[in-house]
């Protein structure tokens, strides 16, 4: 196991690098001073020199680069040309936001895909199976800020149960919390659902051929231990990695969620770092990012690995 | 059979064209079929409700939402296929060059790749567009590159199964050229999951271009686009729903057209999938 870790983790660090490498080099297309943007509305001579020299804008590329990388590595993002925070700090306390974002949206997806691709699987060709695929591809064609819109329409400003934006921290209330998390975890949650809901129908489809499945029937086993005990043990398992895959997704797709509910998470960094021309968030964003979704790919394999008697050994 | 007959006799391919096609005539013969101009405005019918003047509405400028939604086809269609091209410009003849030479292109190649795709697809997308600039151009730049690693990985994999053919060991005993091979006798062989591939990634790139429009990353005002149709109307939910309505809608039908014409032609072109 350890060995395996090792190698995914020597091919996941030269791949985190070349993201690196992409992502500063995009900043060298960039026209302009990078010195004069740093120092903002500071115009004065003496502070954009201080500023080329700290950062040595004026060195070459390679230098700019290794200089940025050492930073990167011992946890200096850089500071943020808008809030004038260091980037760390605004990584720090932005992402527990969306990480509690895509959890819930997370257990949404489980909640109703794994009982709804079940069932499909079970009434395979019936009214059930078409509904589900319908919802299926419905929910993979949706924008995830138009439903997210049309949810505030109905909840919001029609029925007025639920909040129509706004974040409200754990540490404030839980319920309050949870209300304000509830949509956008739903929103966020629908692509999820979606191709989980798939995948698990297709996956019950393929254990419910097996011969272990036949023989549990044939010992007298009752139908619902059958499905519960036996099928859907062995039919979960390729879904578990693929929900592990997906939390990696919903990190892409919060951006957008965090816009329409005004969340103060990880994604409306990213695009408040776009429109404050602050590139560094960006940068640190994006690596970030990266470096969350080869994570959950190791964690992904793992997971196979260790429900997959077979491969435990 | 042919591909094309089996193709015309799937109900999910029959559905997912005409779809499709219905947005092609709408945008192709969007200055016909609009009745008005999509970006006139008039002050006397500022956020009124649907009629029969004006079917979807008007919005906050007193343009009509019908006729914005109609020209609104255009860059949703131009953004999802031009940048699909975009990504197979650039990633078939990488792909091809990985699978055929392998070795240190391979290693390059198959590294970049592995990099592009461990970026979130729609971040990568955002913060290209934020370094190229917010143009409807630019963002299909940025949604070309961002789709670009699917097709290099998809193309490298299928070249790699091809290369080993007989057909291919013979052409290249007869000593013809490695370009002529890649693009006479290899990709002919590896297109039919590509374009399966390329049918799907223009329903995300469809709503990539409107994502992108909706945080004000593509198409610039005032000609219309579906995303910022969407982020215009968030400022008047309460006043004028309708406005939110129909650019959801059309974004929705585009790509469940495009959706349900790429598992029909999954079906047909890649029968063992």
């Amino acid at each position: 196991m350890l060995g395996f870790i090792g190698r995914r983790l020597a091919v996941a660090i030269p791949t985190l690098l070349l993201v690196s490498v992409l992502m500063f080099g995009l900043q060298q297309f960039l026209p302009g001073d990078p010195a004069v943007a740093l120092a903002g509305e500071e115009n004065n001579p003496e502070v954009i020199a201080h500023l080329r020299e700290k950062y040595q804008f004026d060195k070459p590329w390679p230098v700019q680069y290794a200089r940025w990388l050492s930073a990167f590595v011992a946890g200096d993002f850089g500071t943020s040309v808008r809030t004038r925070l260091p980037i760390r700090e605004m990584v720090i306390d932005k992402l527990p936001v969306t990480i509690e974002l895509a959890t819930l949206s997370m257990l949404v997806a489980l909640a109703v895909g794994i009982p709804a691709g079940v069932i499909a699987a079970l009434r395979r060709g019936g009214v059930t199976d078409y509904a589900v695929s319908v919802v299926g591809l419905a929910g993979l064609s949706i924008p995830s800020f138009w439903l997210g819109i049309m949810l505030i329409l109905a909840f919001s400003v029609g029925l007025g149960w639920l909040p129509s934006g706004g974040y409200v921290p754990v540490s404030e209330s839980i319920v309050g919390n949870l209300r304000s998390m509830l949509l956008p975890a739903v929103v966020l949650g629908t692509a999820a659902t979606a191709v989980i809901m798939r995948h698990t129908r297709s996956a019950m489809l393929t254990v419910l051929k097996q011969d272990f499945v036949r023989t549990a029937r044939a010992k007298g086993l009752r139908e619902r231990l059958v499905i519960a005990r036996h099928a859907l043990r062995n039919g979960l398992i390729p879904v578990v990695t693929l929900a592990t895959l997906e939390f990696g997704h919903l990190l892409s797709g919060a951006v957008l969620t965090e816009q329409v509910f005004g969340i103060p998470g990880f994604g409306k960094m990213i695009v408040d770092g776009v429109f404050g021309r602050d590139y560094a968030v960006v940068q640190a964003v994006v690596i970030v990012a990266a470096a969350i979704f080869l994570l959950m790919s190791l964690v992904a394999d793992l997971a196979y690995m260790a429900l997959n008697p077979r491969l435990r050994a | 059979m042919t591909a094309w007959r089996r193709l015309i006799r799937e109900p999910a391919a029959i559905a997912g064209g005409a779809i499709v096609l219905l947005f092609v005539i709408l945008a192709v013969f969007a200055p016909l079929i609009a009745p008005y101009d999509p970006t006139a405005s008039d002050w006397l019918v500022v956020r009124e409700g649907p009629s029969l003047a004006h079917p979807f509405g008007t919005d906050d400028l007193g343009r009509d939402v019908l006729s914005r939604v109609i020209y609104g086809a255009r860059a949703s269609l131009a953004a999802g296929c031009i940048s699909v091209v975009v990504a197979m410009l650039l990633g078939i003849p990488l792909g091809l060059v990985a699978g055929y030479f392998g070795g240190v292109a391979d290693v390059i190649i198959s590294r970049l790749t592995d990099a592009l795709l461990a970026c979130p697809f729609l971040v990568l997308a955002i913060a290209l567009a934020a370094f190229l600039g917010p143009s409807l151009e630019n963002a299909m730049i940025a949604i070309g590159i961002s789709a670009m690693p699917i097709f290099t990985r998809l193309t490298r994999g299928q070249t790699l199964a091809v290369r080993t053919e007989d057909y291919i060991q013979a052409v290249i005993g007869q000593g013809v050229a490695a370009p002529r091979i890649l693009f006479a006798h290899v990709l002919p062989n590896v297109l039919p999951p590509i374009v399966v591939q390329a049918t799907l990634t223009t329903a995300v790139a469809v709503l990539a271009e409107a994502s992108l429009a909706f945080l004000g990353l593509g198409q610039a005002p005032p000609a219309p686009s579906w995303g910022s149709m969407l982020d215009a109307a968030r400022q008047f939910l309460v006043d004028a729903p309708w406005m939110a309505v129909w650019p959801g809608v059309a974004i929705v039908a585009v790509v469940v057209g495009f959706n349900l014409l790429g598992d029909a032609l999954n079906d047909v072109l890649n029968p063992r999938a």
